[in-house]
């Protein structure tokens, strides 16, 4: 796609997730032809930036964490916040699940991983319900039960992970971005003694450190290619993603001031997204370690990720 | 990457490959003389004539070019002779506003025989470069130089300096300014060596007595100082970042071998922190690169990478203090006094090039269009 196709995509994207249809914005991807939501970056950016840019909420992880298995009504079961280990495990002969569903709305079919296998099953063979915790706009559900170890088929969880954490970091780059954006309108319009809060170096240079991390998550996004199977390239934009939104949201809770801090700012909507988002498929503080492992276990043989 | 770089790079690799046992010298820390020999062999077997113009003694090609071969002497595990630093600040000045002066001094410098110095910062010129205080009073058919330069890495190798002086009235601010290329053994120099933090000599500082400089040896126009100088920092923010991005991806794989068994999670954190920044620098930085080699000029953006490299520069070698740190502290072999006397220089990255502060100014000013009020918040 050149960059008016693109630039045309994020405005309909922009419009779609204005509506209350979250299974809006994949039909019309399908209708566009578009497959894959990640594989290409500035795709994805323009998808998953602009949906976390706008708080949206959409099927769009569904459809690239179900690949293949996709279709109208599925849905992709997601860990536990703060973890990565796949929702579904084997008991014996039954498999115990516990995980969340972003999009619970509409929903005809669950698909459980269990590390090695996908499960399909029917919603209502789950129990669990609504869960509001830190960002209720996430409108997710809490699925628990246990299932009868029945029709599998193999399915490798990394995948998912990885895919999982390409998806997330791009949203986080735009959630990062919208917290950026209210805080320098923020300073911008606001004086204090007599001038803008702009205009004091403190607030510029705190500013400028988030500008430069959620660049810094962009230019990885877009430089390092969708590999499913390469497990660093996925953890390294997921965390410099994680990191660089939790950074510009901090910035951001500060310099709005006690104005931030009102439930008629839209700031806080997008602090609890960001939050959220940063922990699915791993909290960027938990890949730092999980990246320093996986070099050391490497050792030097490691070539850098980005290509000239 | 095009697929001539691409190639280049192949031949490249197999090239340094072939030479594997003959270049190990340069897999250890090496001092300038080692430098010189490893420039004398890269420049007889053509590799660094490439990405620079012919009409400079180079072999031609997109400046694309040079960086490929930073990358893939990092990649091999050669040290990047340190004189390359100031290849990529004063080579594409020289070329673009003294194509004459390149002709004649471009060859010897990739040849590692006549080293340069970079004559820029003062005691009250830092980061503020306008305030150059140095005179280059216009006699005759020439200049003649008063003043005194600090911080000039390699200015107690170089046998020439590209030295920024003030043409102009002294409250004439940037528009007084003009770069010269001064012999450094003409009389009147006075060049002596600073001892750094780290033990080590890093930089030299330079004094011009009544030196007389040829009208031939002006880089630019009269007053067009500032031109040059702000053409210049695109490169030393740019393709510098890019070389130490190779450096610092090599020094993460040795980090990475020999980080000691069983290391805590938070030891490790230190060295995902460093790979982190470090790619992210390499994504930001391999887009600057190819700008630059297209002619682009990325102005206030490159103050980005610039900010990235201070980052990843204390990334990498806190990561390296919190994993080497037996060796470190107690060690007096020649690999740990290296790393020690790096971790030294990673702390100045975030200084020297214009310190991280003024990056920000830049950064709220010109890319983010921050307002700046009444007064000046600084």
């Amino acid at each position: 796609m050149d960059a008016d196709e693109i630039a045309l995509l994020a405005e309909t994207a922009e419009h779609v997730f204005a509506g209350d249809d979250p299974e809006r914005m994949v039909a019309e991807l399908a209708e566009a032809g578009i497959g894959d939501p990640v594989a290409d970056p500035a795709v994805a950016a323009a998808l998953l930036g602009t949906q976390g840019r706008v708080v949206g909420r959409s099927t769009l992880l569904d459809l690239a964490l179900a690949g293949d298995d996709h279709a109208g009504g599925v849905r992709v079961v997601l860990p536990l916040p703060g973890t990565w280990r796949p929702p579904g495990s084997r008991d014996g002969g039954a498999i115990d699940v516990d995980g969340i569903v972003l999009i619970p709305e509409k929903a005809t079919r669950y698909l459980v991983h269990t590390g090695s296998h996908v499960v399909p099953v029917a919603p209502e063979a789950l129990h669990g319900g609504p869960v509001e915790g830190f960002d209720p706009g996430l409108g997710a559900h809490r699925v628990i039960g246990t299932l009868p170890s029945g029709a599998a088929a193999e399915r490798a969880w990394h995948r998912v992970v990885g895919t999982g954490r390409r998806a997330i970091a791009h949203e986080l780059a735009g959630a990062g971005q919208r917290a950026l954006d209210l805080a320098i309108e923020y300073v911008g319009t606001r004086h204090q003694f007599g001038r803008p809060i702009a205009a004091a170096q403190a607030v510029r240079h705190r500013l400028v450190d988030a500008h430069v991390g959620l660049e810094a998550a962009r230019a990885a996004l877009d430089a390092i290619p969708a590999d499913p199977g390469g497990e660093l390239g996925a953890l390294t934009v997921k965390a410099l993603a994680g990191r660089a939104a939790l950074a510009a949201v901090a910035a951001a809770q500060q310099l709005c001031g006690a104005m931030g801090f009102t439930a008629e700012h839209p700031l806080h909507a997008v602090v609890r997204r960001a939050y959220l988002l940063d922990s699915l498929f791993g909290c960027a503080e938990d890949l730092e370690p999980e990246i320093g492992a996986l070099l050391a276990a490497r050792g030097a043989r490691s070539a850098p990720l980005v290509a000239l | 990457m095009s697929s001539v770089a691409d190639r280049h790079g192949g031949v490249l690799r197999a090239w340094l490959e072939e030479r594997r046992e003959a270049l190990d010298p340069f897999r250890r820390p090496c001092g300038i003389e080692d430098d010189r020999r490893l420039m004398r062999i890269l420049f007889d077997a053509g590799w660094s004539r490439w990405g620079w113009p012919e009409q400079a003694g180079g072999l031609g090609g997109s400046a694309v070019l040079r960086a490929v071969l930073y990358d893939e002497l990092a990649a091999a595990g050669v040290r990047i002779p340190e004189p390359f630093v100031l290849l990529e600040t004063l080579g594409p000045v020289l070329t673009r506003y003294a194509p004459e002066l390149a002709g004649r001094h471009l060859t010897d410098y990739l040849s590692g025989e006549r080293l340069w110095g970079q004559g820029f910062s003062e005691a009250e010129a830092g980061s503020d470069l306008a305030s150059v205080r140095t005179r280059a009073r216009q006699d005759g058919d020439g200049f003649v130089l008063n003043g005194h330069k600090l911080w000039t890495t390699l200015g107690q190798f170089a046998r020439w300096a590209a030295v920024l002086a003030r043409t102009g009235a002294l409250d004439s601010g940037h528009r007084g300014l003009s770069l010269l290329w001064v012999d450094l053994t003409a009389p009147g120099v006075t060049v002596r060596p600073i001892r750094a933090a780290n033990g080590r000599d890093e930089f030299a500082e330079m004094y011009f007595d009544d030196v007389r400089v040829p009208a031939g040896h002006l880089i630019g126009g009269v007053d067009e100082g500032w031109a040059v100088a702000m053409y210049l920092l695109q490169f030393e923010r740019g393709t510098y970042a890019w070389l130490r991005q190779a450096v610092l991806h090599h020094r993460i794989g040795t980090i990475a071998a020999t980080a000691p068994e069983g290391a805590g999670r938070t030891r490790l954190a230190s060295l995902g922190r460093a790979h982190l920044a470090a790619t992210a620098l390499r994504a930001k930085s391999r887009g600057t690169v190819h700008r630059l080699a297209a002619g682009l000029n990325p102005g206030p953006l490159i103050s980005v990478d610039k900010l990235l490299l201070s980052r990843a520069e204390h990334a990498v070698f806190d990561a390296a203090r919190r994993l080497r740190w037996a060796d470190l502290a107690l060690s007096d072999d020649e690999e740990a006094a290296a790393l020690r006397a790096e971790w030294f220089c990673s702390r100045a990255s975030s200084i020297f090039g214009g310190a991280a502060e003024v990056q920000r100014d830049i950064v709220a000013d010109h890319v983010l269009a921050l307002p700046k009020g009444d007064r000046r918040g600084r």
